[in-house]
């Protein structure tokens, strides 16, 4: 097992000694260094488990010390050590976010019990973040991530897909996440060493979408300076994924079916038809049955699409696979800001489960994306979502008051208030923007119903 | 032909010493008697003396055929960092220091036992010489190379290494001894 590593800062020779032959005693491994700057740039530049700084130093204190150690490493438990005890330096060192502050000389058993607590409490957090990691590679089906039974029956249908050349219509609502099943199709089929072409027909204006997907030849209109080939034709040999097929116009679906049915196209303002060998997935997020119906959408270019449909279920009907997702986000996006976040609070989780997600898996890493970024502590809390996350929960509590029992105005008004400060852990700014009030007016209104914040 | 030095700084009672050495028998000895408390090391703000301070002289003037010196004293130690130490040592190095100060009944207020301090001070010179060959402290509590920061958990732990330690004690010893 790895030795656990500490670190040991203060000016004093003696003092910096005495600490790392004791703690080296203890099978640590310590190393020492004489000044805060020093010590910053061997936090930055290697893991520590623990760091051990005296408050009173030269050039830069204890406190500095600590402060810059926690915007880096936030997750390596600092103790304030100082031989000259006071209160409010105490006070500034916990609030500043030290582990402990301890008064040198040190009783031996006090400072044996404060090391152990808190490498034992850092030994599990590394160890949670690496059951957590393991759980979700378990839970982790190409790029789709979830143990629920309906996302089991949209992986079972990739698997006996992928080997196939079936044309494949995915369907489901937005941020489901309908290109990651194509894309998951292409990896596992007999096409993977090709590249996977896609393109976002509601993304593309109609009058360029003919020549995205066919391609032109130099002059076909203005603007077309050079030869361009289109997606059908850089999908040769592979797969041409068209996502929200239900956006394209009626003229476009014409020349999509015609290509479909004779597997050869000719480019914007070719004369030479162009045989191809692709593979199609095609996804929607509109009803495309009422489509025909209206007269918006071709039903034999419909029967083309529809030989093997996948419906991939929006998040709420497959809640139990938020914690994995939310896990997967918290990792991805820490990562990708360098902030050290490594959980959800149980009371976030919560509200993670039991919001609607009309954005699915979409929204949901945009919600997590957002609270990582706010968040100030190693666990993001719930007042770290955006307002209408926390917003909703409110409102579906004052709902389910309302429907139960008929209240005032006044009663409705306190217990809205009480519901919003209980969710916000009394964060008085942070309540009063979700109210929409100022704090002045939530003071007042804290004052008139004779609220109060519990211990 | 090396030696286990064991050095008196102070006084011990007559009986404690060769109960002592008759424990420690992993090496020819021999026994130094210095009366003089090494005042260079006492610090009077504290009323103690620096163990690391006592054991950097006793680095300097170890006899030739030494091999690793134990000191036993009757005076407090402390480290800068520390209220206090039962005693300390060099980690792979050839000096320990311990102190009976602490291990004697009287310091906590309760009628002499000669006997308890005996097997207090053989925990401690085994648990300092452990460290003078490369141990660091032990995780099973019943070893005397567990870490004791009381008298309480110091009587509890045994007066021989865990077998994982004696393995390591006894292949320390016969490379130091014997090349």
């Amino acid at each position: 097992m790895a030795r656990n590593r500490i670190l040991v800062v203060d000016d004093e020779e003696i003092m910096r000694s005495s600490l790392t032959d004791w703690l080296k005693e203890d099978g640590y491994y310590v190393q020492a260094v004489e000044d805060g700057y020093k010590a910053i740039e061997k936090v930055k530049e290697e893991e520590w488990d623990l760091a051990v700084v005296d408050l009173k130093m030269p050039k830069i204190d204890g406190l500095e010390v600590l402060e810059k150690i926690r915007k880096m490493k936030p997750e390596v438990p600092v103790i304030i050590v100082t031989a000259y005890a006071a209160i409010d330096t105490a006070v500034m060192a916990i609030k500043a976010g030290a582990a402990d502050y301890i008064v040198k000389p040190f009783n031996p058993e006090e400072i044996s019990v404060v090391i152990a607590k808190l490498l034992e409490h850092r030994r599990l957090i590394k160890e949670n973040i690496g059951l957590r990691k393991e759980l979700n590679k378990r839970h982790k089906f190409q790029d789709l991530i979830g143990k629920s039974p309906k996302i089991g029956k949209v992986i079972e249908m990739i698997r006996t897909v992928a080997p196939t050349k079936s044309t494949v219509l995915i369907k489901g609502e937005s941020g489901t996440g309908k290109e990651l099943v194509a894309r998951a199709i292409h990896d596992l089929g007999p096409r993977k060493k090709c590249p996977f072409i896609a393109a976002a027909c509601g993304a593309i204006p109609e009058s360029l979408l003919e020549a995205e997907l066919f391609g032109y030849e130099k002059g076909a209109f203005t603007g077309a300076v050079s030869q361009h080939k289109g997606r059908i034709e850089l999908a040769d040999k592979s797969t041409l994924f068209l996502d929200e097929i239900g956006d394209i116009s009626l003229k476009t679906q014409v020349n999509l079916l015609r290509f479909i049915q004779e597997r050869e196209f000719r480019r914007v303002g070719g004369k030479d038809p162009i045989k191809v060998d692709i593979r199609i997935i095609v996804a929607t997020n509109k009803n495309l049955e009422q489509m025909i119906t209206n007269g918006e959408f071709r039903e034999d270019l419909y029967y083309r699409f529809n030989v093997i449909a996948i419906e991939v279920p929006p998040l709420r009907e497959r809640t139990e696979d938020i914690p994995l997702l939310a896990e997967h986000f918290l990792e991805k996006f820490s990562l990708d800001t360098g902030k050290k976040i490594y959980g959800l609070s149980d009371e976030s989780m919560r509200i993670l489960m039991e919001y609607n997600w009309p954005g699915n898996i979409r929204q949901l890493a945009n919600t997590i994306e957002h609270a990582i970024v706010v968040a100030n502590e190693l666990e993001i809390q719930v007042c770290d979502f955006p307002g209408y996350i926390i917003a909703s929960k409110v409102e579906d509590r004052t709902k389910a008051a309302t429907r139960e029992t008929p209240q005032s105005l006044e009663e409705l008004e306190k217990e809205c208030i009480v519901n919003t400060l209980k969710i916000n852990n009394w964060n008085i700014q942070k309540s009063a923007n979700i109210l929409g009030i100022n704090r002045v007016t939530l003071y007042n209104k804290i004052k008139k119903y004779g609220l109060e914040k519990p211990k | 032909m090396k030696y286990l030095y064991v050095q008196i700084i102070g006084t011990i009672k007559q009986g404690i010493l060769e109960d002592l050495i008759g424990s420690l028998n992993f090496l020819p000895f021999k026994v130094i008697k210095k009366n003089d408390y090494p005042l260079f090391a006492f610090e009077p703000r504290r009323n103690q003396y620096y163990a690391k301070k006592i054991i950097e002289h006793l680095i300097s003037n170890m006899p030739a055929d030494c091999e690793k010196l134990i000191a036993i004293t009757d005076i407090d130690l402390c480290t800068p960092v520390l209220t206090f130490v039962f005693g300390e040592a060099q980690l792979g190095g050839s000096v320990g220091i311990v102190s009976m100060n602490r291990l004697k009944q009287e310091f906590y207020s309760l009628p002499a036992n000669n006997g308890l301090l005996i097997k207090r001070l053989l925990k401690v010179c085994l648990h300092e010489l452990g460290h003078c060959y490369g141990l660091v402290h032990c995780s099973n509590s019943k070893c005397v190379m567990y870490l004791s920061n009381n008298i309480i958990s110091l009587d509890n732990k045994g007066k021989k290494f865990c077998v994982k330690c004696e393995e390591f004690f006894d292949k320390r010893t016969r490379k130091e001894n014997y090349g």
